[in-house]
């Protein structure tokens, strides 16, 4: 098992940087997943830890080998760099049968057939395939095309496995099944794990730690997904995580106010932001979940502009102001204590917490 | 994309090779016709290149080209327009059968169709035109083939099916709910027809048309079976004509040059006006999913305008081949069709006995079998660095692999007269390595089509998982690449293999004593009036062709696997 460095890597196409500057080190035997929109450059990053582009700047150390330096000319092809690669089209080819894909890297490493022949039947087993191995990809459907795919990047035991949005072609069900049976396998193969995606839910799920890329391509900030689900460092990373309200607010006479309005804010506001709010630099930002909706009384007043039945939450359009907030209640006990708020009623909003971000952070486009 | 590591690698190599072979047997022919066209003693020559052209007969033979392609082109392009339209917008019946049948024109070559008219309504001794004057005591012929109309005639019957296929095709693919909306909203089915339908098709028909045009300029079997006896010639004709008459003098090869820069001009016009078309058209014939057009119910001319297609069929292509198989068996040109005077004679003389046709077979057998083999593994190579490396300077490349498309057989067969007889030091006329040679660049287009075709299919990804799986770039190149496009590079062997064993265009400028073709001698026992031998070495051609056929369609639909992605 090995660590991943990855040091100032640029990727130049043309006149396009994709990136430049990237550093990041995915730790020994751990799923590290890189979130980012598409178009971020997430996949060049992992392309090249594959070794299919070569970094324009920078170097790729796989555990204790420099395998791409763009000054020192090292470039280590990508078959000799024991990886697993498993792609978002899944890659499985069609002229094999199952037990023929998923034998190939063994046959290339010259593997006695007895054993090669053994350690397939396992990885084939791994994956739930067990007596499909004769099929032909054609005959199998998405999900098991994809367990092919995986049990094929497994079974020569890699250091390191690399997934590009692996579960994006699988519907809804089976994305959630593979997404444990990933987690599931890493554990028992303790294989270091990259795993690519813009799928904020899937990267909250599996992984140990997650890195969150910008537009630009710059990574914006690592940690646990625990940390960054609750301690977003910006506003785009909020946004990215899940649905955001992001609120103008102004510092008139002495009180917090949502702009272009009288409304005040009633929320403890910490002294650091107080000045910058004053410049005019931040926004504040909530969850819909974390708005208390009362009929009457509540600080801040808003009309209920369009109500969304979802299942298990009603979420509710508010205009407070000049600007719409959305706010979430529980369903059932909603509409149990009669709470719930009809379309064109007045309401009170209350802010159980508000976080404060800087404006510049929040203007970029984040939703995937 | 972002640098690479090594300054010479693999890339590089099947670059540097991909470039060197087009460049070799494709752009430095061309580039020593227009040289030798327009450079005289080291300094450019426009006005004797003007004063060549402006020689009565050179300058007929351009007008003829023209309009023998023009006129063909029209009359193609209705005919193939209506049949592809009464076969995927009508009900007419046994419509999959009659589909079929418009492509059996393809097969034939047309100058072995050009013999069959000749023995049809040649002025004196055509069987039509002696059976009508016969039956009516007329002085005049029926139809005199030996004409512009016979050769134009001749020519569509044979080409048709460019358009035929272009249009049929985009009427299959056409989102059926463009129709439907405009029913919707109260047109008639001749207004739809009119107004959406046909500009929809408008592309396709030009493409189509276009692909005519080039095809009919540069056209070399029926207007030298039809033309050559009436004094009617166009410029592969005439170039063949000149450089035979002088026996190689220079100003007959000037001549040559010069017609033929008429030729590689007018193709590059007319196929970049086509990619023009094409991309234009692009957005508008993109299909919905389940086609299901509205068919134009014919009524009571249902089964008039059945028995018009299959009059059409048997008059094109039954009436002649069947006249070629009668002749191939006659003792003597001339007698009448009946048993006392049919023998096997005259085709195990061709085959057996007669050196002409003995060598002509074998030489196109393996001329054809090694041009096609060559071209079509050097096609994959340059389609692999095309479509599938990343290397510098491939734009190169990819400027060079157009040009394989866009130049006539005459004119390959000129430029490596010019290239490869001695003066760069390798002297190949008169062997069968020049007409190899010719053969390459002549076909480099339809492996380059056919190969390229089946490497998009394979998606990057399917070898990248190869080299991730510890492959290297050969190895994924031979487990995963090669047998995935195996059945694009069968077809495009048969695709070079077929039309190469007919050959004429080409190989009729290249000859040597001992080099003919099945093509060539063909055309010689014809023109030496050696008739019912020409008939029985035709009659044997075909058959080659329809087994050929067969043995595709039998390839290409077993070694297609169930999935390929």
């Amino acid at each position: 098992m090995a660590d991943v460095r990855l040091e100032n890597l640029a990727a130049v196409f043309g006149t396009h940087r994709v990136f430049e500057g990237f550093t990041l080190t995915i730790r020994d035997g751990e799923c590290f997943t890189l979130l980012g929109p598409s178009g971020c450059g997430k996949t060049v990053v992992m392309r090249m830890i594959a070794g299919f582009e070569h970094p324009s700047a920078g170097e790729v150390f796989i555990g204790d080998q420099l395998v791409s330096s763009a000054a020192k000319k090292v470039h280590v092809p990508t078959e000799s760099r024991n990886i697993g690669v498993v792609f978002q089209d899944y890659a499985v080819w069609p002229h094999k049968t199952v037990f023929e894909n998923v034998v190939y890297p063994l046959q290339i490493q010259k593997v006695p057939a007895a054993e090669a022949k053994a350690r397939t039947l396992e990885a084939i087993a791994q994956v739930h395939l067990g007596s499909l191995e004769d099929r032909y990809p054609s005959q199998l459907s998405g999900g098991q095309q994809q367990r092919v795919a995986l049990a094929r990047a497994l079974v020569s035991r890699p250091k390191i496995m690399l997934l590009d949005e692996p579960l994006t072609n699988l519907d809804a069900n089976l994305r959630e099944e593979m997404r444990f049976e990933i987690k599931d396998l890493q554990r028992r193969t303790g294989v270091t794990i990259l795993y690519v995606t813009h799928d904020q839910e899937v990267a909250l799920a599996i992984s140990d730690r997650i890195g969150i890329m910008g537009k630009d391509g710059c990574l914006r900030q690592v940690g646990d997904p625990h940390e960054i689900y609750t301690n977003p460092d910006d506003g785009y990373v909020f946004n990215f995580l899940g649905v955001a309200n992001f609120i103008p607010v102004e510092r008139r006479n002495g009180a917090v106010q949502i702009q272009g309005s009288y409304l005040p804010l009633q929320v403890e506001i910490p002294s650091a932001a107080r000045d910058r709010i004053a410049r005019g630099e931040v926004v504040a930002a909530c969850r819909p979940f974390e708005i208390d909706l009362v009929r009457d009384g509540g600080a801040t007043r808003g009309l209920v502009r369009r109500r969304v039945f979802l299942g298990p939450t009603v979420t509710y359009f508010i205009t407070v102001g000049q600007i719409e907030i959305r706010a979430q209640q529980e369903a059932e006990e909603a509409f149990r204590d009669g709470r719930a708020l009809e379309e064109g009623e007045a309401c009170g909003l209350t802010f159980q917490a508000l976080r404060w971000y800087d404006k510049a952070s929040v203007g970029e486009e984040a939703r995937p | 994309m972002t640098g690479t590591d090594r300054k010479f690698g693999i890339a590089e190599i099947l670059l540097l090779f991909s470039v060197l072979v087009l460049v070799i047997v494709v752009a430095v022919p061309i580039l020593l016709i227009l040289w030798n066209a327009f450079v005289v003693d080291g300094g450019l020559n426009i006005a004797g290149a003007v004063k060549v052209l402006s020689q009565p007969d050179v300058f007929q033979a351009v007008v003829n080209s023209l309009v023998i392609a023009g006129a063909v082109t029209v009359v193609s392009t209705i005919l193939g327009v209506f049949f592809a339209w009464l076969v995927s917008r009508t009900d007419l019946p046994f419509k999959e059968t009659m589909k079929l049948l418009f492509l059996v024109p393809f097969m034939l070559p047309s100058f072995i169709g050009a013999i069959a008219w000749k023995m049809l309504l040649s002025p004196r001794a055509g069987l039509v035109n002696k059976w009508f004057m016969d039956l009516f005591g007329l002085e005049q012929p029926l139809f005199n083939i030996y004409s512009l109309w016979g050769i134009i005639a001749v020519e569509s019957m044979y080409l048709f099916p460019f358009v035929f296929i272009q249009v049929s095709g985009a009427l299959e693919r056409m989102d059926p709910t463009l129709e439907e909306s405009a029913r919707i909203s109260g047109a008639g089915l001749f207004q739809i027809t009119r107004k959406i339908t046909l500009p929809l098709m408008l592309p396709s028909i030009a493409a189509g048309a276009l692909l005519v045009a080039l095809y009919s300029l540069a056209h070399f079997g029926v207007p030298a079976v039809l033309g050559t006896e009436a004094g009617i010639f166009n410029i592969p004709t005439l170039i063949y004509q000149k450089i035979y008459a002088s026996g190689g003098r220079f100003e007959a090869i000037r001549a040559g040059t010069i017609l033929s820069s008429i030729l590689v001009v007018s193709a590059a016009l007319i196929l970049y006006s086509q990619n023009l078309i094409l991309k234009a058209g692009r957005f508008q014939v993109i299909a919905g999913k389940s086609v299901r057009p509205i068919l134009l119910k014919l009524r009571g001319l249902k089964y008039p305008l059945l028995v018009l297609s299959l009059l059409y069929i048997a008059v094109t292509v039954v009436l002649p081949t069947v006249t070629i198989f009668l002749v191939a068996l006659l003792r003597t040109y001339g007698l009448s069709f009946s048993l006392e005077n049919m023998t096997l004679h005259n085709i195990t003389y061709i085959l057996f006995t007669m050196k002409l046709t003995k060598d002509a077979i074998w030489n196109s057998f393996y001329l054809s079998l090694a041009a096609a083999l060559v071209t079509m593994l050097v096609g994959t190579l340059i389609s692999y660095v095309i479509v599938k490396m990343r290397v510098r300077g491939k734009f190169f490349l990819e400027f060079l692999g157009l040009l394989p498309f866009s130049v006539p057989g005459t004119v390959i067969a000129l430029g490596v007269i010019l290239m490869w007889s001695g003066k760069f030091g390798v002297n190949l006329y008169n062997t069968a390595w020049i007409i190899f040679v010719a053969y390459i660049a002549r076909y480099m287009a339809f492996a380059l089509k056919s190969t390229s075709a089946a490497l998009e299919q394979v998606s990057d990804s399917l070898e990248e998982a190869a080299r991730a799986c510890g492959a290297t770039h050969w190895q994924a190149m031979k487990d995963v690449v090669l047998p995935l496009i195996k059945p694009g590079m069968v077809a495009a062997f048969f695709l070079i293999f077929l039309p190469a064993l007919r050959e004429l265009t080409t190989s009729v400028l290249l000859y040597g004593p001992t080099t003919r073709t099945i093509g060539v001698a063909i055309y010689a026992l014809n023109e030496d009036g050696e008739t019912v031998y020409a008939a029985a070495l035709s009659a044997v051609a075909l058959i080659i062709i329809i087994v050929g056929h067969w043995v595709i369609k039998r390839i290409t639909g077993t070694t297609k696997l169930g999935g390929a992605s």
